[in-house]
């Protein structure tokens, strides 16, 4: 389904749902990307971190429906994380040209 | 804040000068739809929402709300990639609002050099995903098969004579033989990330996703963003599948995704290379 967006002819856009791209990629980038301007509400570092416990919840009603086990205790640093979400957030970009 | 009343949700900007039809996309609020805010040279996008949704209480709540978070989510994204159609697209993160279309216009004039320098420079660009996942264990044996020697090989004969012996020369194989799956991995992960920023303007390392949360099996060794001229998705896109082929064998894979909205680029890149 992934490729299939790749595949696609030129010119073609396809929205979120059409790609059925996993809802953690979407987030990763909606929440822990884009332009972050200080509205009169705008999701701060530590509604990430919500954010991250709600997927936990997911996660683990997931992980009982297919057995109840998750992976290890001490993940690698979390894409959600605040201290990722402000990475993303500044300007960490390399250039190319 | 007060939970009363109707805010501004905005999604991104695009340039005025773009055709960018959002008539017919829902948006976060569906019942209000998608407008345009025109300031000058800047076209912002916004929804009119209910603080009793998206004021800073109901927020805090809504984001522990799976099925909210994941509406909004897709909602927002949506948006993006239909701006993306536009000319150029700069993306706000999720869920930023203002209290009225005075506060958007002061924002949009505060922050208009910005604004205009990266519509500029994402003009004609989109952004793609490249993830890349290792299952360890296959990598193992694929690499072993590759270099033809059995599981174990080197200790067989050893067993008898010196069973403590052989039990820890099994164990430093077997580490040898991760670390070696490890090394693969990465100078894979970093060959096919410098094939793609060959075809890319600019590209962005993020953090792997956690194995839980990716709903991936395996272990993911390169999650990169690239930033890419639309005129070369094509290639781009060939490129990373013909990558993605060529490892195959090696229990590597590979997941494209794109084109998104320019999330990962919104900021100026501090060092060229």
């Amino acid at each position: 389904m992934n490729e299939q967006a790749a595949l696609l002819p030129e010119g073609t856009t396809v929205t979120a749902s059409d790609r059925d791209v996993a809802l953690v990629e979407v987030l990763d980038r909606a929440l822990g990307a884009g332009v972050v301007i200080s509205g009169e509400v705008t999701i701060s570092l530590a509604d990430i971190d919500l954010v991250e416990l709600s997927l936990r919840l997911l996660v683990g009603s997931v992980g009982t429906i297919r057995g109840g086990r998750l992976d290890d205790a001490s993940p690698p640093p979390l894409a959600l994380s605040p201290g990722e979400a402000a990475n993303n957030a500044s300007t960490a970009t390399s250039k190319h040209q | 804040m007060s939970e009363s009343g109707n805010g501004l949700y905005v999604y991104c900007v695009v340039p005025t000068t773009a055709a960018c039809p959002v008539q017919d996309v829902p948006g976060v609020a569906p019942d209000a739809g998608v407008e345009k805010l025109i300031d000058g040279g800047l076209t912002a996008l916004v929804s009119r929402v209910r603080f009793g949704e998206f004021g800073s209480d109901a927020l805090k709540r809504n984001l522990e709300n799976l099925p909210w978070l994941q509406r909004t989510a897709y909602a927002h994204d949506a948006v993006l990639a239909r701006a993306l159609g536009a000319e150029a697209v700069v993306p706000f993160r999720m869920c930023t609002i203002f209290a009225d279309e005075a506060r958007v216009r002061e924002m949009l004039n505060a922050e208009r050099d910005m604004l205009l320098d990266a519509l500029a420079r994402l003009a004609r660009r989109a952004e793609w995903s490249i993830k890349m996942m290792i299952d360890s264990q296959r990598l193992e044996e694929a690499l072993r098969r590759r270099s033809r020697l059995p599981a174990g090989t080197g200790i067989s004969g050893a067993d008898e004579a010196a069973p403590g012996h052989a039990f820890f020369e099994r164990k430093k194989l077997a580490q040898r033989s991760r670390e070696h799956a490890r090394s693969v991995a990465r100078t894979t992960a970093a060959q096919i990330d410098a094939h793609l920023r060959e075809h890319s303007v600019a590209s962005q390392a993020l953090p792997p996703l956690r194995r839980e949360l990716s709903g991936e099996s395996g272990e993911m060794v390169l999650n990169a963003a690239y930033l890419v001229d639309r005129a070369a998705e094509q290639a781009f896109a060939s490129e990373a599948r013909e990558l993605a082929a060529r490892h195959d064998d090696l229990a590597i894979r590979l997941t494209i995704t794109g084109p998104w909205a320019p999330y990962n680029f919104v900021s100026i890149p501090k060092e060229a290379t």
